[in-house]
């Protein structure tokens, strides 16, 4: 075995693990009645208001990331939402898989300087701490973080975390969002939180709801409000359901499988 | 400069800069409805609309602002002037947010929808170069409020505005006929971004259209008569 070239014994019949087959998708077959319970789904935002009664007080850790004169800070102690933009996300994902695990990774303060880094490092402690899914409302437009956001969304592939990316609303790139290891969403028009597109035609490759959303907001609020950073967590709750259903699932398959279940997807 | 008048017609506009020392936002240029009050304004970053915009670095359409938390209720109560719908994104330059560009009450229509969004986003990257060229040039009052005209109808913009050198620059750039001939093809901006979502074959025929008229006005003198001959 030692002249095999490097990675090959990997392949090898004895120790290789089966993998699931997909055929016959169906949504029952998908996530069924799976609430996403065991699934563990960072919102990497402004922070979560657990209080919100669309959060339910349930939030299973905390980390706000800020970037000052000492450097990077990860605090880990209880923290609300800056602005209400992260449990406005955290809502449509309970409000999709019940009984997942939330993880409020609060990036976003109130200062301009340092987003870039504090975003990466957000994301970072997700993928180094056992996230299941990513939901990533934000990206940064700086292309000096293209390289190391691309290794963290490499290493998230790798570990089978799902990272689900809000496309930029702006003209222009946005990162990770363009990555191919990310899933990435727009908005579509339609008012059926489980109704989502494929786009054959990537970068952006899901459309979820997005588009005049009553979502949470901050002070126990809600609001009506239009972004594709409302989409994402529309995928994020079908996913995190389809991984409570089918834990292991690798984000290929995860892509594989959101595609089969995509309204324009023809039906046998 | 009136590029977006016939797309996205608004009854008033505000254009700010962000003083990031001082972590607030300068209304650089409010046009329309008290405007001279917003003018006055300095706002913390985060606060409202247009501070979420310039945290997020993503736009926001608003379509109900008078219940909407976000919307910063204690600048439009000191003004006097309450929008009901709101369009703001941000402008980029060397991807760093330097500003927020905000189109309040859109006319014509009920609400901002996703085009307006990706049309004023298209016009905001524009707009921030020019800005930020136009600071190292000591112009910048004329051309954010040369901007602000850009971004919203002439009728609207005509409401307020006391900056007399902006308001000059303002009606000197709108008697230059070449100016005037900008403003009958900035529409077609619209058009063009739209064209962008059609798909391949349909932007590569606009791209190929495009082209060939531009090699032909590059092969000919640089005469509008002649030009006005071939086509007026």
């Amino acid at each position: 075995m030692d002249d095999l070239p490097a990675w090959a014994s990997q392949f090898s019949p004895e120790t290789l693990d089966a993998v699931l087959p997909l055929h016959g998708l169906t949504t029952e077959w998908a996530w069924g009645d799976s609430t996403g319970a065991g699934v563990k789904v960072a919102v990497i935002d402004s922070g979560i208001d657990a209080d919100h009664p669309d959060v339910g007080g349930r939030v299973g850790g905390y980390v706000a990331v800020t970037d000052g004169p000492l450097g990077l800070q990860h605090d880990f102690e209880v923290h609300g939402d800056s602005f209400g933009h992260g449990t406005a996300c955290a809502g449509i994902i309970r409000s999709l898989a019940p009984d997942c695990e939330l993880y409020s990774v609060k990036v976003l303060g109130s200062r301009l300087t340092g987003r870039g880094t504090t975003f990466a490092a957000g994301l970072k402690w997700a993928v180094e701490n056992g996230m299941d899914v990513c939901n990533i409302r934000m990206g940064t437009t700086k292309k000096n973080f293209y390289a190391g956001l691309h290794d963290l969304a490499d290493k998230a592939y790798f570990r089978n975390t799902v990272l689900v990316t809000a496309a930029n609303n702006m003209p222009g790139p946005s990162y990770p969002s363009l990555y191919s290891s990310v899933i990435s969403v727009a908005s579509h028009e339609g008012k059926d939180p489980y109704l989502f597109y494929y786009n054959p035609s990537p970068p952006v490759e899901f459309g979820a709801q997005g588009i005049e959303v009553r979502v949470a907001w901050a002070d126990r609020g809600w609001i009506t409000a239009t972004g594709n950073s409302f989409a994402a967590p529309h995928i994020s709750g079908i996913v995190a359901r389809i991984l409570g259903k089918h834990p292991g699932l690798t984000p290929f398959q995860m892509k594989t499988v959101l595609r089969a279940l995509a309204a324009n997807m023809p039906r046998q | 400069m009136e590029t977006a008048a016939g797309v996205i017609p608004a009854r008033s506009t505000a254009l700010f800069l962000i003083d990031e020392e001082a972590e607030e936002f300068d209304f650089e240029v409010a046009l329309g409805p008290e405007s001279d009050q917003v003018r006055e304004m300095r706002v913390p970053l985060g606060h409202g609309i247009a501070g979420l915009v310039a945290v997020s670095g993503q736009p926001m359409a608003v379509s109900d602002a008078g219940t909407d938390p976000r919307q910063a209720a204690d600048i439009a109560k000191s003004v006097g002037y309450a929008p009901g719908t709101i369009l703001c994104v941000p402008l980029f330059y060397n991807e760093e947010v330097v500003g927020v560009l905000e189109l309040l009450d859109r006319e014509g229509a009920e609400t901002y929808n996703a085009h307006d969004m990706a049309t004023l986003g298209l016009f905001a990257n524009q707009a921030a170069v020019a800005i930020e060229q136009s600071r190292a040039q000591g112009s910048v009052a004329v051309l954010l409020e040369n901007a602000l005209l850009s971004a919203s109808t002439a009728e609207s913009s005509r409401l307020g505005g006391s900056d007399s050198r902006a308001e000059e620059f303002a009606a000197r750039v709108k008697e230059d006929a070449t100016h005037q001939r900008a403003l009958e093809l900035a529409p077609l901006v619209g058009e063009i971004s739209q064209i962008s979502h059609q798909g391949e074959r349909e932007a590569k025929a606009c791209r190929a259209i495009l082209q060939g008229f531009a090699d032909y006005l590059r092969s000919r003198p640089a005469n509008s008569d002649e030009l006005m001959g071939d086509f007026g």
